[in-house]
């Protein structure tokens, strides 16, 4: 290999290695895009999220919604049976009444005609007075349970409103991360700009730019170990395309490389 | 061994005391109807009602507001409430002959007198009679 390519191949690997523009280290570049990349994906995923978050709480406020019309059907059929259970118990009342004016009756006809009518009499109003206990039983049993839906149905109205504001804020937080997703975007736009580079650029200059350093601490190791003759013998084959691709993309105003192969 | 003669009629509790009214003075036993206040009358009456197309003075006699105890004195209908109706029938007289026994405790005859003396001295007593 001709002793001026030689020279350039040396000076383009140490090149490589140095400082890049603006006192910024290739690998200070590439953290800087990792990072941009980073955030954009993690805004994508906090957008996702928050629709997902949305769509479960539009699910859940549909089953809500369907709980507490479930909630005032019953409520309904209950105070609609509450009301006949208290029918029933005026009828025991008024079986009671009419069984007393009966044994009323018998007393007037007296003790032989009327004692049977007596007797029929005492055991209606026994009937009508058990009857009227499980009939006052089932309607206070129906009150009560009128009243705990109408609790079940205010703590179902809550947790409508929570859900409510939940899938509001969902909706915002979905808002705001794609704002921040649009924000990082104009960002790595104008990172591109003030960087010239692009992610994808910069992690690969980034790689190379390490392995650059790597075989030029091999090669300074070799150095006075290895004649160079032998050193750039062996590193030949490997090293002159390096050196016309470092040629073709040098651009940086060190003219006397341009075009010499 | 003597039986105790047995009598006909209406037993009332009004909550600490068992009245017995007999059975031909007790007309029937009424749900509790709508009672209209006359004002200016005595503070036992409670008002008046219409009662199978009778206007009927109601008198209480205790708190309890159950039903209505129809009786007819001195030719005059008169309702009663502020007792329980407990009992009808016949029952075992007691001692006095005018009370009866029922479930263990004494009857004692209601003051049909004093309940009809009451409605007499107010304002009720000027009206109009068919």
């Amino acid at each position: 290999m001709p002793s001026e390519p030689k020279r350039r191949l040396f000076k383009l690997l140490r090149r490589t290695a140095k400082v890049g523009q603006g006192g910024r280290t290739v690998e200070e570049e590439n953290a800087l895009w990792t990072a941009h990349g980073r955030a954009l994906a993690g805004s994508r995923d906090a957008a996702e999220a928050a629709q997902r978050i949305a769509s479960s709480l539009a699910k859940q406020r549909a089953s809500v919604d369907a709980a507490q019309d479930r909630a005032r059907a019953i409520s309904v059929r209950a105070g609609e049976i509450a009301a006949a259970a208290k029918k029933i118990v005026e009828t025991f009342d008024r079986l009671g009444l009419s069984s007393l004016n009966a044994g009323l009756e018998g007393a007037r006809l007296g003790e032989g005609p009327g004692k049977s009518l007596t007797l029929v009499a005492d055991e209606v109003r026994e009937h009508a007075s058990r009857g009227g206990d499980a009939a006052r039983e089932i309607a206070g049993g129906l009150a009560e349970c009128v009243g705990e839906l109408a609790q079940v149905s205010a703590q179902i109205d809550r947790v409508r409103e929570t859900s409510t504001e939940a899938t509001q804020d969902a909706a915002r937080a979905a808002s705001l991360a794609v704002e921040g997703e649009r924000a990082l975007a104009e960002m790595g736009d104008r990172m591109k700009k003030a960087t010239g580079s692009d992610p994808e650029t910069s992690r690969a200059i980034a790689e190379a730019a390490e392995h650059a350093r790597a075989l030029v601490l091999a090669l300074s190791q070799l150095s006075g170990k290895v004649p160079r003759g032998i050193v750039v013998g062996a590193l030949r084959p490997m090293l002159e395309p390096l050196g016309r691709l470092l040629d073709d993309g040098d651009g940086d105003g060190d003219g006397n490389d341009q075009g010499r192969g | 061994m003597t039986l105790e003669p047995r009598r006909g009629g209406i037993v009332l509790d009004d909550g600490s005391h068992l009245y017995f009214v007999p059975a031909h003075v007790a007309e029937r036993v009424a749900p509790l109807p709508e009672v209209a206040r006359v004002p200016g009358t005595h503070v036992d009456l409670v008002g008046i009602t219409l009662y199978e197309g009778t206007i009927l003075p109601v008198v209480s006699i205790g708190l309890a507001r159950s039903a209505m105890l129809v009786i007819s004195y001195l030719g005059e209908p008169i309702g009663i409430v502020g007792a329980d109706v407990v009992s009808s029938g016949t029952f075992e007289a007691a001692g006095d002959g005018a009370s009866v026994r029922h479930d263990g405790r004494i009857a004692k005859p209601l003051d049909l007198p004093g309940i009809y003396a009451r409605l007499q001295a107010g304002s009720w007593a000027g009206r109009p009679r068919a």
